[in-house]
């Protein structure tokens, strides 16, 4: 494989990694949020949680254009008092993978934090323990292999997005194309022999990543 | 200066399920008092509230001279600052931390060294040494119960709350462990409000007895007097009608022992109680076999004389109030008190089988 292709890979696994890295908290704190509190509009966020998992993600990708547009209510904000721009640079990028991968973070944490037996966190509370420590020290490290197949699930996801990804960041050559926006425009062109390279080279990422995935969800049901 | 809980609250449930509270309180630095009822009949909740994990609908609780809950304030303070030892029923230690972080778990606020220095302090006390490394699903139960309570001790709370303590253990395990306890809980000096519902657990373990039905307390008093002198035909349901007596044993030999109540003497079954023990001598009422006129020959080992005091219908059976040189129950068909021409002053033998007659060691 040559110096471009190697790469595309290296930036397409950043930025997935990335996205990751910053859906981590917020996710974790959302799942935790349904998990363990009982409040009004927790239905509705449930609902706008999982929406990307099942809207088209050329909607999804949409909506952000227009969040994150320089007229967008947060894209205004970021270019008028940060002077960043987001759509169709590198940040678009990140933006998308987050958004699509998010879903499938929150619900395996979501249920991890659930067979979590509170009576355990209770305990940690009668112990002195504020709610930080028992999050830290009780309900993270038993829901560590729900957490962390969770994990790796949306980074798997972030790896072959598409939909969302082309809308808001469109597919600038050394800018802003992944792996699979270049599969993508290899077929255009008609390179489909350099197509199939690509295809086999995101395969196996995706592989890869799923099966340790399932390997960390799996040995928890048993466990 | 002896602090004691005093707690009056009420907390009600969707369902209409409601706990009523009045005066529970304990008694002073090494009692225990027993909280004592069917499943179902609001203990555990009691202890949450207690703690703190649940908030009572109104009333309050107290603690010395420390509010911890208090209705018409609004105010509750929180677990974390009511320094309070929890043993739930199933000990619930975490599964993921080692013997040595479970105890430590309390003791966050101190340096590494002190807490090592604590923790095995601990360990040595309630005899845990070698299974500092071990993680809760390979000890034993009975080493479970100590790490739990290992756990609640080491920040030395100032109240003690068990459920259940030995509820989780096998049955031969548990016998071992009621005496241990026993000691255990008369050595750290701190009130402890007990929750259980075996009879045996409260005999052995508890100094005062409160008996909850249906989220009421229906009862109150010293363990025995509650066990052999339930207040109501609904108290004597839940305790079951059965003598409770305090004794001390004389003698023993050939798997028996012989126990002085009062001015009278049993034989009883025994498994390892040493002579000069204190005991409670527990008889089922169910278990007494009453004679007409004088003791004769007969295979039962206990033949006493015993004079009727009072009789009561319960339903199809007699309830018959004996004095057998202490206090001692019987029931009978209304059949049988007729045949016996049982009334008070009446002069009758009470014989009851050894193994009939169950020691619980104080």
């Amino acid at each position: 494989m040559s110096f471009e292709e190697w790469q595309l890979i290296g930036f397409t696994a950043r930025m997935a990694a990335l996205s990751t890295v910053l859906v981590l908290p917020f996710g974790l704190a959302l799942a935790w949020c349904l998990a363990r509190l009982r409040w009004r509009g927790k239905a509705l966020l449930e609902t706008l949680v999982t929406l990307p998992l099942v809207l088209p993600p050329v909607v999804t990708g949409l909506a952000l254009l227009q969040i994150f547009g320089r007229r967008g209510f947060i894209g205004k904000y970021l270019h008028d008092v940060l002077g960043l721009d987001v759509i169709f640079t590198w940040r678009a990028v990140v933006i998308a993978l987050a958004v699509m991968s998010v879903p499938l973070l929150v619900r395996a944490a979501r249920t991890a934090f659930e067979e979590v037996d509170v009576t355990l966190e209770q305990i940690a509370r009668t112990l002195g323990a504020g709610e930080w420590r028992v999050f830290f020290t009780v309900t993270l490290p038993l829901a560590r292999r729900g957490v962390l197949g969770g994990t790796l699930l949306a980074f798997a996801r972030a790896l072959g997005e598409f939909g969302a990804t082309i809308m808001v960041a469109g597919n600038i050559p050394g800018q802003t194309t992944t792996l699979s926006l270049a599969v993508y425009q290899d077929v255009q062109l008609g390179r489909d022999a350099h197509a199939w390279l690509l295809a086999a080279v995101s395969a196996c990422m995706a592989l890869i990543a799923v099966w340790f995935a399932s390997a960390y969800l799996e040995r928890k049901e048993k466990g | 200066m002896t602090e004691d809980l005093d707690a009056s609250f009420v907390r009600s449930f969707r369902s209409g399920w409601r706990i009523q509270l009045e005066e529970l309180r304990t008694s002073g630095p090494a009692s225990v008092t027993v909280l004592f009822g069917a499943s179902g009949s609001g203990k555990s909740t009691v202890l949450r509230c207690v703690s703190g994990l649940e908030r009572p609908d109104e009333g309050y609780i107290r603690f010395g001279n420390e509010t911890w809950f208090d209705g018409k304030q609004g105010s509750h303070v929180s677990p974390q600052r009511r320094h309070v030892g929890l043993v739930p029923q199933d000990y619930a230690l975490f599964p993921h931390l080692s013997v040595t972080q479970n105890i430590g778990y309390a003791l966050a606020g101190l340096s590494r060294s002190e807490r090592a220095g604590r923790v095995a302090e601990t360990m040595r006390w309630l005899a845990l040494d070698g299974l500092e490394d071990r993680r809760p699903a390979e000890l034993s139960g009975g080493e479970r119960q100590r790490v739990a309570l290992a756990r609640a001790l080491i920040s030395k709370p100032r109240l003690l709350l068990l459920d259940e303590p030995l509820s989780a253990l096998d049955a031969p395990t548990r016998q071992r462990l009621t005496r241990d306890l026993r000691r255990l809980l008369k050595q750290l000096g701190i009130p402890t409000l007990l929750v259980t519902h075996e009879r045996n657990e409260a005999l052995a373990l508890g100094d005062q007895l409160v008996v909850l039905e249906r989220g009421r307390i229906v009862q109150r008093g010293p363990v025995h007097t509650v066990f052999s002198r339930p207040s109501s035909l609904a108290v004597a349901g839940i305790v079951a009608m059965e003598t409770v007596e305090p004794g001390r044993v004389l003698k023993t030999g050939d798997g028996l022992a012989t126990v002085e109540i009062g001015q009278s003497r049993v034989v009883s079954l025994n498994s390892d109680i040493e002579p000069g023990k204190d005991v409670y001598v527990c008889i089922r009422a169910e278990d007494v076999i009453l004679v007409r006129g004088a003791p004769g020959q007969s295979s039962p080992r206990n033949s006493l004389p015993a004079k009727v005091v009072a009789l009561r219908a319960e339903g199809p059976m007699f309830r018959i109030d004996l004095d057998a040189g202490f206090p001692l129950s019987a029931v009978l068909t209304k059949q049988a008190c007729e045949e016996l021409k049982i009334q008070p002053g009446a002069d009758l033998t009470a014989m009851i089988k050894a193994p009939q007659i169950h020691l619980i060691e104080r």
